[in-house]
């Protein structure tokens, strides 16, 4: 993993890349709390926005590729993110 | 103004939500400790030991939790139990890479990934319909977990490719016979799986002349 350059560089940004992931991924998923969401709504909204993503990069990524498919998603991520940043959040106007 | 029974009853809100906290926080760190476990005995154990020991753990873990009587008893349980699902997960995500072909191989990742969100569909709904998690982790993850144990042992082989790296060709020859037989095909090479070479043959020699002679 570490021994050869490009390899040691891979590794490196793949992990940065899943750390990014999980972040992106359980944030969101626990800020759902905050949104006076019911608990079960929280449920089936990350569990349809999972097998729904799932599929979808498929088709995606036998199309355009990996590469361009991880980059595109990160762009729709950051601006989706952005949103959801600036969203009113009941609890604490409560 | 506030009474001191309800200033009281606050704190020890808080120090339950603070400890809790604290509890789920440990509970997470399951994901290191299970990578960390796997990648020494990964290799060793082979895939279908994994995944049967991660369900082992998962079913365990989640029993448990059920006969828990406090919360460090229930969060050791919990966190067991997410050890072997982290296993099993995982191992199974790789036993498909080594077993179905290339060209199939993003098929078979794109259906296991998307039943993890059915999954979590399947899961809130029957939190939904119960309303009491003891009866969901019940009827949900024991008996299933259980069903899947018996399931794995007998229908999963072992990845052929994993025993050729454990240095184990004649166990790999045996698995991929019976992966033959399963598919009803006859392999096309003649392969020869009754007679050992000579070297083994004569260490088993020896070690029966041993055994024979220390008893």
């Amino acid at each position: 993993m570490f021994r050869y350059p490009s390899l040691r560089w891979r590794t490196l940004l793949l992990i940065l890349l899943m750390l990014t992931i999980n972040f992106l991924f359980y944030s969101p998923a626990l800020m759902l709390a905050d949104l006076d969401f019911i608990i079960y709504i929280n449920g089936v909204v990350l569990g349809s926005a999972y097998t729904v993503s799932v599929v979808f990069s498929y088709y995606i990524v036998s199309r355009v590729g990996r590469k361009t498919t991880g980059v595109l998603s990160f762009s729709v991520i950051f601006v989706l993110s952005l949103i959801l940043v600036f969203l009113w959040r009941p609890k604490e106007e409560g | 103004m506030s009474t001191l029974a309800s200033k009281l009853d606050d704190y020890r809100c808080d120090a339950e939500a603070v400890g809790l906290n604290i509890a789920i926080s440990l509970m997470y760190t399951n994901s290191i400790a299970a990578f960390v476990v796997l990648f020494f005995i990964g290799e060793w154990l082979g895939r279908k030991r994994i995944i049967v020991l991660g369900l082992v753990m998962m079913v365990g873990g989640i029993v448990l939790t059920l006969f828990s009587e406090n919360l460090v008893m229930g969060m050791a349980g919990l966190f067991i139990g997410m050890i072997g699902v982290q296993w099993h997960f995982n191992v199974s995500l790789i036993y498909i890479s080594e077993t179905v072909a290339e060209s199939h191989r993003e098929e078979f990742m794109v259906v296991a990934m998307s039943f993890y969100g059915v999954g979590c569909l399947a899961n809130t709904g029957c939190y939904y319909w119960l309303r009491d998690w003891q009866k969901v982790f019940i009827y949900f993850y024991v008996v299933p977990g259980v069903l899947l144990i018996v399931a794995v042992m007998a229908v999963v082989t072992e990845a052929p490719i994993c025993l050729i790296r454990k240095y184990a060709p004649e166990e790999a020859l045996e698995q991929f016979m019976r992966i033959a037989r399963i598919n009803g095909v006859t392999l096309s090479c003649p392969l020869r799986t009754s007679r050992r070479p000579r070297s083994a043959r004569r260490a088993i020699r020896m070690r029966r002349r041993i055994l024979r002679r220390s008893t």
